[in-house]
C-alpha cells in the first residue's frame, strides 16, 4: 500500500510514524525520540510536546539470529530454498505482560506512588489476525496499552500511551491503536519520521540511520538487491541560494564519484535531477563485492534522484545501488516518498 | 540554559547522599518561557545580504589595558551571523520567549518543531555562553 494513500485518509493534524513495519499515526506535534535498529527486538518512543508519550516494543522471532552452528546452517538452507520460517507455538501473552507491568510497578514504587493495574481478557482482533490483551495502569502516571501477537508476521508487540493525571491518555490511545499496523503490506515497508515518509521493498533492512537537526538519513541494504540511501535536508531555501539541485546531488550525493550522467525529470510534481552511473575503481568495486557476500552479484549500478519541495522547504535525495541486470527501483521509491 | 557547576554538583550529591536536598531543576516549560535579550554593549547592523554583523567591544579592565599596551587590539571584534542566526538574533529583543522564537522559526522555515527546538536551544545556549545575550523571566531576575 502506498504511504500517500494512507496519509490522505488522515486528518490534517496527524503525522505518520513508520519504523520497521510498525506503522501508526500520532498527533502532528508528536515526534520520535527513541528508536532501536535491532529488527528482532525493536523499540520506538514517540513524545508529545507536553508530558504524554507512546512506547512500542516488539519481538520478532523470525528476525532473530541463530546462536548455534546448526541453527545457522538451517537458516541458510531455508534461505537458499526460499522456505518460510516454521510456525512457532503461540506464546502466552499474559506472562509477558505481567513481567512488563511488574517493571512499571517497581518504578512507581520507587517514586512512592500507589500502583494499580487492570488486565482485560484476551480478545481476537483484526479479523482473527491478532490475539490481544488490553491493559491500563495508574501510579507515577497513567498508562493505557495493549499487547498482541500477529499471526501473519508472528511479531509480539506491546504498545502503551503514558501520561500524567489530566492527560487525555484514553483518547490518544484509542486513536493510535485504531490504525496501528505491525507488518509491511504489499511487499513495501513504510518508514516515516520527522516529516519524512517513504517506503522501501520489504527485503531491505535498515543498516544505519542519522537524525540531526535539519538532516535525516536512512540507509537500507539487501545482499541480493543492493543498497538504498534516503536523505532529507531542511532549510532548502538557504541551501539552494548557493547550489543548484544538480550541484547538490553531485556533491552531497555520490553522483559525481560514480561519473554519472544527469537528466532533468519531475518527481512528485517538482523539478528534479536524476543521475545514473556505475561504481568504478578497484576499491569501490571490492567494497560492493564485500557488501553483496555471500551473493556474487555486487551492486554496481548507481541511480539517484534529487528534488526540492517548495511546500515543505526541504531537499530530498534518493540513491540506489543495484546489481547489473536488476530492475530499477528509483521510480517506485520516488513515487512512495511523500514530500508534501 | 546552562546549569551552573554548583547546582550540578548539588544535584549529583543529592542523588547519592540522602541528607542533601536537590535543587529543583527547571523544567522544559520554564526554559521555554525564558526571554532572551541582547547584550546592550553589543552593536549590530545588517549587511547587504541581510546577515547581522555584531560588533563586540573588548574588556576595558586593567588586564585588558595591559594586553592592549603590549599588543595592538582593535576597539571591538566583529562576528557575522548566518541567515538563520540573524533570524534568531533579531527575535532576541526581550519581548519573545524561547517558545515564541521556536514557533516563529518553525513557521518561517517550515521545519519540524522538534528539530527547531533542539537547534534553537543549542544556539541560544552558545550565544549566552559568549555573553551575547542574557535571559530573563517576566517577574523574575535576569540570568
Amino acid at each position: 500500500m502506498a504511504p500517500r494513500a494512507k496519509r490522505d485518509n488522515q486528518t490534517e493534524d496527524r503525522a505518520l510514524i513508520g519504523w520497521d513495519g510498525i506503522r501508526f499515526t500520532v498527533p502532528g506535534d508528536w515526534n520520535v525520540t527513541g528508536v532501536s535498529a535491532d529488527r528482532a527486538n525493536g523499540y520506538l518512543k514517540v513524545d508529545s510536546p507536553q508530558t504524554m508519550f507512546l512506547q512500542v516494543k516488539w519481538a520478532d522471532p523470525s528476525a532473530a539470529r541463530p546462536r548455534t552452528l546448526a541453527g545457522m546452517v538451517t537458516q541458510m538452507l531455508r534461505a537458499v530454498r526460499k522456505q518460510p520460517e516454521p510456525a512457532s507455538d503461540s506464546p502466552d501473552l499474559r506472562p509477558t505482560l505481567e513481567a512488563y507491568l511488574k517493571e512499571t510497578e517497581r518504578r512507581a514504587r520507587k517514586q512512592r506512588q500507589q500502583f494499580d493495574c487492570k488486565i482485560r481478557p484476551q480478545t481476537s482482533e483484526a479479523g482473527g489476525e491478532r490475539v490481544a490483551v488490553h491493559f491500563t495502569w495508574t501510579g507515577g502516571g497513567v498508562g493505557q496499552g495493549k499487547i498482541w501477537r500477529c499471526t501473519t508476521c508472528r511479531r509480539t508487540v506491546i504498545a502503551q500511551v503514558v501520561g500524567q493525571g489530566k492527560d487525555p491518555v484514553a483518547d490518544v490511545a484509542a486513536s493510535v491503536f485504531s490504525d496501528m499496523r505491525d507488518h509491511p503490506e504489499g511487499g513495501w515497508t513504510v518508514w516515516g519520521l520527522f516529516d519524512l515518509v517513504m517506503a522501501v521493498p520489504q527485503s531491505f533492512v535498515l543498516r544505519s540511520h542519522k537524525f540531526l537537526s535539519g538532516y535525516i538519513r536512512l540507509e537500507f541494504g539487501d545482499r541480493r538487491e543492493g543498497r538504498i540511501l534516503a536523505e532529507r535536508w531542511g532549510l532548502a531555501s538557504i541551501a539552494r541560494k548557493k547550489f543548484t539541485i544538480r550541484e547538490w546531488l553531485g556533491q552531497m550525493g555520490e553522483a559525481q564519484k560514480h561519473g554519472s550522467e544527469y537528466a532533468d525529470v519531475t518527481a512528485n510534481g517538482h523539478p528534479a535531477v536524476r543521475a545514473t552511473g556505475r561504481v568504478s575503481g578497484l576499491l569501490a568495486t571490492l567494497g560492493a563485492v564485500r557488501d553483496s557476500l555471500p551473493s556474487v552479484r555486487p551492486a554496481t549500478e548507481y541511480e539517484a534522484c534529487a528534488w526540492e519541495c517548495d511546500e515543505t522547504n526541504k531537499l530530498y535525495v534518493l540513491q540506489t545501488w543495484r546489481p547489473r541486470g536488476a530492475s530499477s527501483l528509483m521510480g517506485d521509491l520516488v513515487a512512495r516518498c511523500e514530500c508534501h | 540554559m546552562r546549569v551552573p557547576l554548583g547546582e550540578l554538583l548539588q544535584y549529583y550529591a543529592a542523588r547519592y547522599l540522602p541528607f542533601v536536598r536537590a535543587k529543583q531543576v527547571p523544567d522544559r516549560g520554564a526554559l521555554m518561557g525564558l526571554r532572551p535579550v541582547r547584550n546592550d554593549a553589543i552593536t549590530w547592523e545588517e549587511n547587504e545580504s541581510g546577515e547581522a554583523e555584531l560588533s563586540i567591544p573588548y574588556r576595558k579592565d586593567r588586564f585588558a589595558k595591559a594586553v592592549a599596551f603590549l599588543v595592538h587590539l582593535p576597539e571591538a571584534r566583529r562576528v557575522q551571523l548566518d541567515e538563520v542566526g540573524t533570524f534568531v538574533w533579531k527575535l532576541c529583543d526581550g519581548s519573545n520567549t524561547v517558545e515564541g522564537i521556536v514557533r516563529a522559526m518553525t513557521k518561517h522555515y517550515k521545519m519540524n518543531r522538534a528539530e527547531v527546538e533542539a537547534s534553537v536551544g543549542r544556539y541560544l545556549q552558545m550565544l549566552a555562553e559568549r555573553r551575547f545575550i542574557g535571559f530573563y523571566r517576566r517577574g523574575g531576575a535576569q540570568r
